[in-house]
């Protein structure tokens, strides 16, 4: 525990003053840097972190017991509360889950619908992602950028679903309505503008001395340990993982659209970084690819007034902005859900903190943090 | 003891002081509204534009509100040093100003020509080095005396970052002293009249070490990890109200005071750029007084500016690789300077 | 804090629950005319999906690990809990199978079942992308063999199983609560425990009390008001 004790052969006094001791730092669930309320009990030799135990649960708001109170219908709104910057992505895995265990078919265009609107919110997730990372490791003015694309996202969802933020985007088994009138130019035009500012973001930052120095060789998790700790989304990805939901175990018609999963190579923050960039462009490119491609046809498939699911379980996940989203369902036929259970892309990415700061400085354990992408409404449920 | 020797020696100096920390003071509670706004354009929104037209009578709100803030001393800390320690900070900033000359001297009473400097000290420049470094004590007292971790660890960085940054600024000064031969401010002017030459070019390399290391010593972005307010907040974590604003005016005050070096060592102080001066001063002393106030002005400004640029755009340095650029890159980059500087007054002397 | 010591809080234990194992709400419900629906076994529906994986566990296993029907098509598998990190491990190791991924890993709580909890694995394999559902059913207080050893990632995915149910999972590096409060009592997510937790009266009951009807004397109704106010 006792640090590197230099050989002093002097009388026990001088030996005590001299010996160094670990210090705890309470990088407590208030400070600027944990995106919400998390708290990571640090132990530092000096400014070396030698290990750090991560302290959860300020969030917890009992979701999962809430949602066996309501109707399948009346629980839908409450996992946009799960990761609420990426509230379209939660709302689809539940729906999507609903609807393989009833059965229903989602139509065509309401899928092509879903894909748009999801990707929208990726970019939108990613964004936010951005402006805070680079807050924390010192970039100020990332964070007003990245806001500002991202006001025009909330406008997009504002006119198509009524909210900004926490929109509660889809019925069980299809979409609501169709695009409104004068959205898909606006929405084109956005798909049109956005690349720029992407490359804007890059030259600010991906060849930045500054940045590359803090980002890269900080935070690694080599490919086996992050498949061992199940770890998914950006995370997994700049390990060198190839495993995005969209390709693995394709949903909602992701397979009819071409595009890329960007992956790293050394598993640093510098390589999940370059992951979610590039993912923000090949969101555009399945954006623009489902606005082409838009089919007519029905909004919404067969489901009765009262949903009443088989006595069963069902699993269904989606690739949210942080990770693989799952929800798993449990029915008994009734019309409440028996058991929900989210499986939740932040909570399992933080296990591995751990791993990640160990052996870096405290400076680090931010630039970790903000790599991992944590949101704690998602880690706490 | 007669009116003379009063107004000479007690009298004028006193004015001075008045006429100089008024501006001053100014000039640094603006550098704030300056930051915010000029921050505020570089993230594409407008800094503060309510209070006043433009924001501009932000600053004076500011101050008023610190000022009437209620007076927290933690129960862990120390609380004499606690209380006295922003004041080390702040009087050195401030202080620095007194050996610097504005403008050539054309002011006469009872008998003596006044120059615009409060202490025309033989070594002015040292006299602001040293005062720097007592900066660092205000650092290390608060953050120690504040009785928590984050404070501890972000003066401990803090000390070790101003040290580490201290040398290669010494050294570039020196590089200065070398081409001009004197530590005097109005000397180091007179000698880039005399060349014909700003001090910028030959000293290209010295002036590049200062910036670099006038950025570190200030804890400005990429070096403000020690109140690198994202992770451990800094020294003045436990700070709160008119001793926080000792703090914080305290690094603005550093910030104009490195700036106004700056244009001072390098680009020529108040030297009226594309005019020749000595003519200009024999013809009309007011005039060329008032235009180099001005001229030195702007070229303090440019560096202020470059100041907050820098904030705006660049991520911070972790503390490890901060030391590093300081000892490693900085330090024999300045070495290498000073040979360059004793080489160039050699050829200046031949 | 962390083993069979934790009681639900609430009075009634898990055994008997005859009346709405499904939620209070459901039977408060306004006067129905018919009688309320008696609680009901959870059996899944559906049909049994045999995959590759399914077929190579039972190539290694037997009648050991039995398919569980499922109603949208999902492999599923119920293993005894002896054999769980052996079938685990196989799982893992076996190139046919090669789940190294563990998804998902939750319980869930089925009252009126003989077991009456069960720990569900979701796997999955990054390379052959086959997925399989693996069930373990245990009794109340039974604990469970941790799958840390198998797949380091179940660490806290554990440890909210602990929490939210109570199930021990033996060999567990560090089996603390991690979701809920330290000081917390209770296991939230099983059937019997509130919505609203210790506050469930005042949340979801009768906030305000029964009405209380004064007499006219006024000591008598000064008497009856202080007790109510102490006794609450």
């Amino acid at each position: 525990m006792a640090a590197d004790r230099t050989d002093l052969s002097v009388t026990s006094p001088l030996r005590e003053v001299l010996e160094s001791r670990e210090v705890e730092l309470n990088l407590g669930p208030q400070h600027p840097a944990t995106h919400g309320v998390y708290r990571a009990i640090v132990r530092l030799d000096g400014e070396k972190v030698v290990g750090i135990k991560s302290v959860i649960g300020y969030l917890h708001r009992g979701i999962e017991k809430w949602a066996e109170y309501r109707t399948w219908t009346q629980a839908t709104p409450i996992f946009d509360r799960l990761d609420y910057l990426g509230a379209v992505l939660n709302c689809h895995g539940y729906v999507g889950a609903v609807e393989k265990i009833l059965g229903v078919e989602v139509p065509k265009k309401a899928q092509y619908i879903r894909v748009v609107l999801d990707e929208l919110q990726r970019i939108a997730s990613h964004l936010l992602w951005l402006g805070t990372h680079g807050l924390d490791v010192g970039a100020q003015s990332v964070l007003f950028y990245a806001v500002r694309e991202r006001e025009a996202i909330m406008d997009l969802f504002e006119a198509m679903l009524g909210q900004r933020l926490l929109p509660n985007a889809y019925p069980i088994g299809g979409v609501r309505f169709d695009f409104p009138r004068g959205w898909v130019p606006v929405c084109r035009k956005f798909l049109a503008e956005f690349p720029k500012k992407v490359d804007d973001y890059e030259t600010l930052l991906t060849t930045n001395r500054i940045w590359v120095q803090r980002t890269k060789g900080v935070g690694v998790v080599s490919a086996e340990e992050a498949v061992a700790l199940s770890l998914s989304g950006p995370t997994l990805r700049g390990s060198g993982v190839n495993f995005d939901v969209r390709k693995a175990i394709p949903y909602s018609s992701y397979e009819d659209f071409d595009f890329e999963v960007p992956l790293g190579q050394n598993g640093d923050v510098y390589d999940r970084y370059l992951c979610r960039i590039r993912e923000m462009r090949q969101s555009v490119r399945i954006i623009q690819q489902a606005l082409d491609g838009m089919p007519e046809g029905e909004l919404k498939g067969k489901v009765g007034r009262i949903i009443r699911p088989p006595m069963g379980e069902a699993y269904f996940t989606v690739e949210a902005a942080k990770g693989q989203l799952g929800y798993y369902i449990v029915s008994d036929g009734a019309e409440k859900p028996w058991r929900v259970h989210v499986r939740a892309p932040s909570f399992i990415n933080l296990q591995g903190m751990e791993t990640m700061c160990k052996g870096g400085l405290i400076a680090d354990v931010v630039a970790v943090i903000g790599s991992i992408d944590i949101v704690l409404g998602e880690v706490d449920r | 003891m007669n009116f003379d020797w009063m107004t000479a020696h007690v009298g004028m100096p006193l004015l001075k002081i008045l006429i100089l920390l008024v501006p001053v003071f100014t000039v640094v509670a603006y550098m704030v509204w300056f930051e915010r706004r000029v921050l505020g354009f570089f993230q594409s929104r407008l800094g503060p534009n309510r209070v006043g037209p433009l924001g501009l009578i932000q600053p004076i709100a500011d101050g008023l509100k610190l000022l009437l803030k209620e007076d927290v001393v933690p129960a862990n800390a120390r609380p004499f040093l606690f209380k006295i320690a922003p004041i080390f900070s702040f009087f050195p900033a401030f202080v620095g100003f007194a050996v610097i000359t504005w403008a050539l001297p054309w002011v006469t009473a009872s008998g003596k020509t006044h120059g615009f400097v409060v202490a025309d000290v033989d070594l002015g420049l040292l006299v602001i080095l040293a005062l720097s470094s007592m900066g660092i004590f205000g650092i290390l007292l608060g953050g120690w005396s504040s009785g928590s971790k984050y404070p501890l660890f972000g003066s401990l960085r803090s000390a070790s970052q101003m040290l580490a940054y201290e040398v290669p600024l010494t050294f570039s000064v020196l590089s200065v002293f070398l081409l001009a031969g004197s530590f005097r401010m109005s000397d180091i002017v007179a000698a880039q009249q005399k060349l014909g030459w700003y001090f910028l070019f030959p000293g290209i390399v010295a002036f590049g070490v200062y910036l670099v290391a006038a950025v570190a010593e200030t804890n400005r972005t990429p070096f403000d990890l020690p109140e690198g307010e994202s992770e451990i907040i800094g020294f003045h974590t436990e700070y709160s109200g008119m001793r926080f604003a000792f703090y914080f005016v305290a690094e603005y005050a550093n910030v104009v005071l490195t700036s106004v070096l700056a244009a001072a060592l390098f680009l020529g102080g108040y030297d009226i750029p594309f005019v020749d001066d000595a003519a200009l001063y024999a013809a009309h002393p007011a005039l060329t007084s008032i235009l180099g106030v001005t001229a030195y002005a702007v070229k303090g400004a440019v560096f202020a500016f470059f100041f907050v640029w820098i904030r705006a755009t660049w991520p911070r340095y972790r503390y490890d690789q901060l030391l590093r650029i300081g000892w490693f890159v900085l330090f024999p980059l300045a070495l290498f300077n000073l040979l360059l500087a004793a080489l160039f007054r050699l050829w200046l002397l031949r | 804090m962390t083993d069979e010591t934790k009681t639900p809080e609430t009075p009634k234990p898990a055994g008997d629950a005859p009346e709405a194992p499904a939620a209070p709400p459901k039977a408060a419900a306004p006067a129905p005319p018919k009688a309320p629906p008696g609680p009901k076994k959870w059996e899944p529906t559906g049909t049994v999906v045999e995959n590759d994986v399914t077929t190579a566990l039972k190539e290694r296993f037997g009648e050991a690990v039995q398919g569980v029907p499922s109603p949208c098509g999902e492999a599923t598998v119920l293993v005894e809990k002896g054999l769980l990190l052996d079938v685990l491990a196989f799982l893992r190791d076996d190139p046919r199978t090669a789940m190294n991924y563990l998804s998902d890993l939750t319980a869930a709580h089925y009252p009126v079942n003989d077991r009456k909890f069960e720990v569900v694995y979701h796997l999955f394999s990054l390379e052959k992308k086959h997925a399989l559902r693996v069930k373990v059913k245990l009794d109340d207080r039974e604990p469970c063999p941790t799958a840390t050893k198998v797949w380091p990632g179940a660490d806290w995915m554990e440890r909210e199983a602990h929490d939210m149910f109570g199930i021990v999972f033996e060999g567990h590096p560090n089996l603390e609560v991690i979701l809920l409060p330290e000081d917390f009592e209770g296991h939230p997510l099983r059937k019997e425990y509130p919505l609203g937790g210790d506050q469930e009266e005042m949340i979801r009951g009768n906030r305000y009390g029964k009405p209380v009807y004064l007499p006219d004397d006024l000591e008598e109704a000064r008497k009856i008001l202080e007790e109510e106010r102490h006794g609450r």
